[in-house]
């Protein structure tokens, strides 16, 4: 792959073309620079991460080919002048950002998608169990000091200990009865321990959120690998609940990783009951306390807005009003 | 102070709360020849009437009940949406206690529920303390000294999924019902975050009628507080 050119002189020199290796790692510094802006600069360590990710799609792609052509599918080559290139680098930036290494197992997953409208490969890269597992210790906003990842057997005894009036540290008991039969599967939980034991919380992982992993995976890896993907699944949920610093992380990159797994409404509800239910004790003040009678008239109203306030008591029409209906439930 | 029932759920909700022989009445949801009558045809006696927010099943009455000489209790938004005369509308604010006829003492905070501004209420009279919360996905505060609790417990969310599973209603509708409405499960933490050595008893409200259990919650509630429990349904007098 070389080009002849003259110079003035009539000497000739070899201009080297960069190699696709070369010319990743500019897409990837181009974007980083157009995301970055002004901000942190390009570190050796990240180059060097960028490289990894070459070597990692490089091997899918070879992986995927030779798996092509063995089953003897037709279709567009897995080749690297088959892929969204520039897609595959802002992907690649936000990885990157995260400090995921794609040579460690179960950091980062290149998953090929097909898109008909490019006719291009797009690459989406996962984030792997371990990655989760990393990005909730390195990027929290508080950096948990352990955290567990466990499943739940039929044999095991297992005891959740949830918050209350007379237990201010989340826990869990948890003991396995039968270590070499444990049964089946049942569910599994992660607990999350910070420096201040108050903080700690523990997070259930059920069969419906086993479900509803194997529903979203298109491969036979469930049937083949039950243990480990049970496992994988809660890895993702217990350090998903982990909160992430945008300070340390750039926004795209969080839409990045929230795009794999949406939380449901009862996890949005879940979450936001843990950080605003049943805290601030609300009581009678016997100061504050207003008089509210008689009403219109001499009682305190914080916000008169309506015209009707001028309105006499007696004799005046009622309005007709349409009240809203709830859906029945 | 006596809690009682007149309706509830989704078809209508309505309650009085009675100490030392004067009544408030708690949300107006039902037709008001209906209210009338689960009050003997003594509306006009009660000394006001609070409501939680403007959905029909708790306000559906409440120009007529104002009408009758009621004042309506309420936050600024619930009283934006019902367009209740002011005169006869009492807008509170979220915190902030009122006394109602030198009897009571009543106070709103803010409920977790798809209307304008939802509140939850506490009230006190002479000889108890309760607090009544119903459509609210969960509470955002604790309470101290509760003598009878008025809860909403709607769904349970094992019942909710296996609804959904079952192709009853699809699962945008029971996310709906997760975000505004309180189950069981959040429920019994509201209870658990409360010191209720002085409670008596605890009413679980606005179950709903597919996706509940009243014996499983009423055992789950009795076996969480050792407190006497009850249905709302199953004390309804209307």
């Amino acid at each position: 792959m070389t080009d002849t050119i003259v110079k003035p002189e009539g000497q000739a020199i070899e201009q080297r073309k960069p190699t696709i290796s070369e010319r990743f790692m500019q897409d990837v510094e181009k974007q980083f620079l157009a995301e970055m802006g002004d901000g942190p600069k390009f570190s050796a360590f990240q180059k060097k991460l960028v490289q990894h990710m070459y070597l990692k799609v490089d091997a899918s792609l070879k992986a995927q080919e030779d798996k092509r052509q063995q089953k003897g599918r037709g279709g567009t080559e897995y080749a690297w002048n088959t892929v969204d290139r520039q897609k595959l680098a802002l992907d690649t930036v936000h990885i990157v950002s995260l400090g995921l290494d794609p040579l460690i197992s179960n950091h980062v997953h290149p998953v090929f998608y097909f898109n008909g409208r490019k006719e291009k490969y797009d690459v989406q890269l996962q984030v792997g169990y371990m990655g989760r597992d990393y990005i909730a210790r390195q990027h929290a906003v508080e950096p948990p000091i352990a955290i567990t990842y466990e499943l739940v057997y039929d044999s095991d005894n297992f005891k959740a200990l949830p918050r209350s009036s007379e237990r201010e540290v989340e826990g869990y008991e948890f003991e396995i009865t039968k270590p070499f039969d444990r049964g089946t599967i049942i569910g599994g939980f992660g607990y999350i321990q910070y420096a201040d034991p108050k903080k700690n919380r523990l997070v259930l992982v059920t069969q419906r959120d086993f479900k509803r992993s194997q529903g979203a995976s298109k491969s036979d890896f469930w049937q083949k690998n039950d243990v480990e993907m049970h496992l994988k699944t809660v890895y993702h949920r217990v350090a998903s609940k982990v909160q992430l610093d945008p300070a340390k992380v750039n926004s795209a990159a969080f839409a990045a990783l929230s795009t794999d797994d949406p939380m449901t409404a009862e996890e949005e509800v879940d979450e936001e009951a843990r950080t605003n239910a049943n805290r601030e004790v609300m009581d009678f003040d016997d100061e504050r306390t207003i008089d509210a009678e008689p009403v219109g008239s001499s009682a305190p109203d914080p916000q008169p807005s309506s015209s009707d306030a001028a309105r006499p008591p007696q004799g005046s029409e009622q309005p007709s009003v349409e009240f809203p209906e709830e859906p029945g439930f | 102070m006596d809690f009682r029932v007149l309706a509830s759920g989704s078809k209508g909700n309505a309650y009085l709360v009675t100490d030392e022989g004067r009544s408030l009445l708690i949300e107006a949801g039902l037709p008001i020849k209906t209210l009338r009558r689960a009050l003997n045809f003594k509306l006009s006696e009660v000394d006001g009437c609070l409501i939680s927010h403007e959905h029909g099943d708790h306000a559906r009455s409440a120009t007529e009940v104002a009408a009758a000489g009621v004042t309506i209790y309420g936050s600024a938004g619930t009283k934006q949406e019902l367009m209740v005369p002011a005169y006869r509308f009492k807008q509170m604010r979220s915190g902030v206690p009122y006394s109602v006829a030198g009897h009571w003492r009543i106070l709103g905070f803010q409920a977790v529920h798809d209307a304008r501004e939802p509140f939850g209420f506490l009230v006190e009279g002479p000889t108890g303390k309760l607090l009544y919360l119903s459509d609210s996905a969960f509470s955002p505060y604790r309470f101290a000294g509760l003598t009878h609790i008025a809860l909403e417990a709607n769904h349970s969310r094992d019942l909710l999924r296996a609804g959904v599973d079952a192709g009853a209603y699809p699962q945008a509708h029971a996310d709906r019902v997760v975000r505004n409405h309180m189950g069981i499960e959040k429920a019994l933490e509201l209870l658990a975050a409360n010191d209720l050595s002085r409670c008596e008893e605890i009413v679980l409200l606005h179950l709903s009628d597919g996706n509940s259990s009243e014996s499983e919650f009423l055992e789950a509630v009795r076996r969480a507080t050792g407190i006497p429990t009850y249905i709302a349904a199953g004390r309804a007098t209307a």
